[in-house]
């Protein structure tokens, strides 16, 4: 329960970051999707349950801040996660070069599905350069920036896991003593 | 029956079909889903508020004091500016003076200003490819799904959703967003759509049409949201192809969607909105 809090909280902050910080700054004006990598995290390192029920929340909370078809980020979420299950079948996920490549990987298979969406429910009449370039900048972060994210994500998660499983052990012992 | 793999393919392409299924109803009913995307607005734009709030505090204490040379020299421009300003103005007067004149002898009615309410802008789109806000305005102060949303340069776009505080504008820079135009000067209407970029472009302008760049472009009151006269962009490109009755006119808007931070809603324009109460 501890952990489906925390990473609520950690969505807020990102969606915020997203819709405030982000969008104000210039140079992060094509920055990929916050929410990818952990969305990936989710999808490489925990169970299928645990991810598809966050996946699901943290597609619904971008859908209603989004300009978009409601749904488009829940179905793209859903697909990434779908996708990341597959790939660690075949790939060890502890690979350094799986954490370096993926978010770029995950960044381009999220806007793959966007823009063919738009383009299948004809809300635009193709690709256009400024797309591909959007795309590109967004995909050359990730491939920078996404080892980075996916090693603090899975540090912090190991921290703040082991802290929950100390503060359980205490709690019993106190128990214990009282008892 | 079917071997795994088959199976795997089948279950994959029938996920698929669902899925365009169901994003092809909630982008053709965007009521569909009674309004339970409004949750998480109303739960997480109080953050945006305070961290919006911070940014601009941030922002303004820099503006003020630190850029005060800057300030004088803006200051003189402006002056200079304001003088101008003040010169059209007396022009303008004296024209709306004729206008009404005018339109009181060929029996028009006077073109109604709906009363509007100001927002302040707390949040953007999460992604490029979709061009939103999220306005400080929402239910309680009479904002409806369908309502106008402007600034003293022109058309921002239309809300597409409102909580009971917080409100979602579809810019008008949005490849879902359009606004039925005419060019000022020839009066050649057509269609401005967004596009992926911050440009717009005007469709659907016969070739017949006199388009020249330069030319404003605003609206003609004809899609029932936007009031008649409402300054879009001006033209900033003609795209004629060898074939086809219309020519594609590119749009660059007047609103600098980029520094957008305040905006008026107009609550009772001739469309109405959408969405009539």
């Amino acid at each position: 329960m501890i952990v489906y809090l925390l990473y609520a909280v950690i969505c807020i902050c990102l969606v915020v970051l997203q819709t405030t910080l982000l969008s104000t700054v210039l140079i992060f004006d094509n920055f990929y999707d916050l929410l990818i990598p952990f969305v990936l995290y989710l999808g490489i390192f925990r169970p299928l349950s645990e991810g598809l029920s966050l996946i699901f929340i943290f597609g619904f909370v971008m859908d209603s801040f989004s300009g978009g078809p409601f749904g488009l980020y829940m179905i793209a979420y859903f697909w990434l996660f779908i996708c990341m299950r597959g790939v660690i079948l075949f790939v060890q996920s502890g690979s350094i070069i799986l954490r370096v490549f993926v978010v770029g990987a995950g960044v381009l298979l999220e806007n793959a599905i966007i823009l063919g969406t738009l383009v299948v429910l004809g809300m635009d009449r193709g690709i256009s350069a400024s797309d591909v370039r959007t795309a590109v900048l967004q995909i050359l972060w990730a491939v920078c920036t996404g080892y980075f994210f996916l090693t603090l994500i899975d540090y912090g998660h190991t921290k703040i896991s082991a802290w929950i499983e100390q503060w359980h052990l205490s709690r019993r012992e106190y128990k214990g003593l009282e008892g | 029956m079917f071997s795994k793999q088959t199976a795997i393919a089948i279950g994959g392409v029938i996920l698929i079909v669902c899925c365009i299924i169901f994003l092809s109803v909630s982008s053709k009913h965007p009521k569909a889903t009674g309004g339970v995307e409004g949750v998480p607005v109303s739960f997480i734009s109080p953050f945006q508020k305070m961290v919006t709030g911070s940014i601009r505090f941030v922002r303004d204490i820099w503006n003020h004091y630190f850029f005060l040379a800057s300030t004088a020299r803006e200051n003189e421009q402006l002056r200079k500016a304001l003088k101008q300003s003040i010169e059209d103005n007396f022009k303008c007067s004296e024209t709306e003076l004729s206008n009404q004149r005018l339109r009181k002898f060929i029996n028009f009615q006077k073109t109604k200003t709906g009363q509007v309410i100001a927002a302040e802008v707390i949040g953007k789109d999460p992604s490029p490819w979709f061009h939103a806000v999220i306005i400080d305005k929402g239910e309680d102060d009479g904002i409806i799904q369908g309502l106008p949303v402007v600034n003293s340069e022109g058309i921002i776009g239309q809300v597409m959703a409102a909580t009971s505080s917080y409100a979602k504008v579809l810019l008008m820079t949005d490849r879902n967003s359009a606004v039925d135009s005419l060019v000022q000067r020839s009066r050649a209407r057509g269609i401005t759509k967004g596009t992926s970029g911050d440009q717009c472009l005007l469709q659907y302008v016969l070739r017949k049409n006199d388009v020249r760049v330069g030319d404003t472009v605003i609206s003609s009151g004809l899609d029932s949201v936007y009031p008649k006269g409402l300054r879009i962009g001006h033209v900033s490109r003609i795209i004629r192809r060898n074939a086809g009755i219309f020519q594609d006119v590119e749009v660059t808007p007047y609103v600098d969607f980029e520094k957008l931070e305040e905006v008026l809603v107009v609550l009772n324009s001739n469309g109405n909105g959408l969405d009539k109460k």
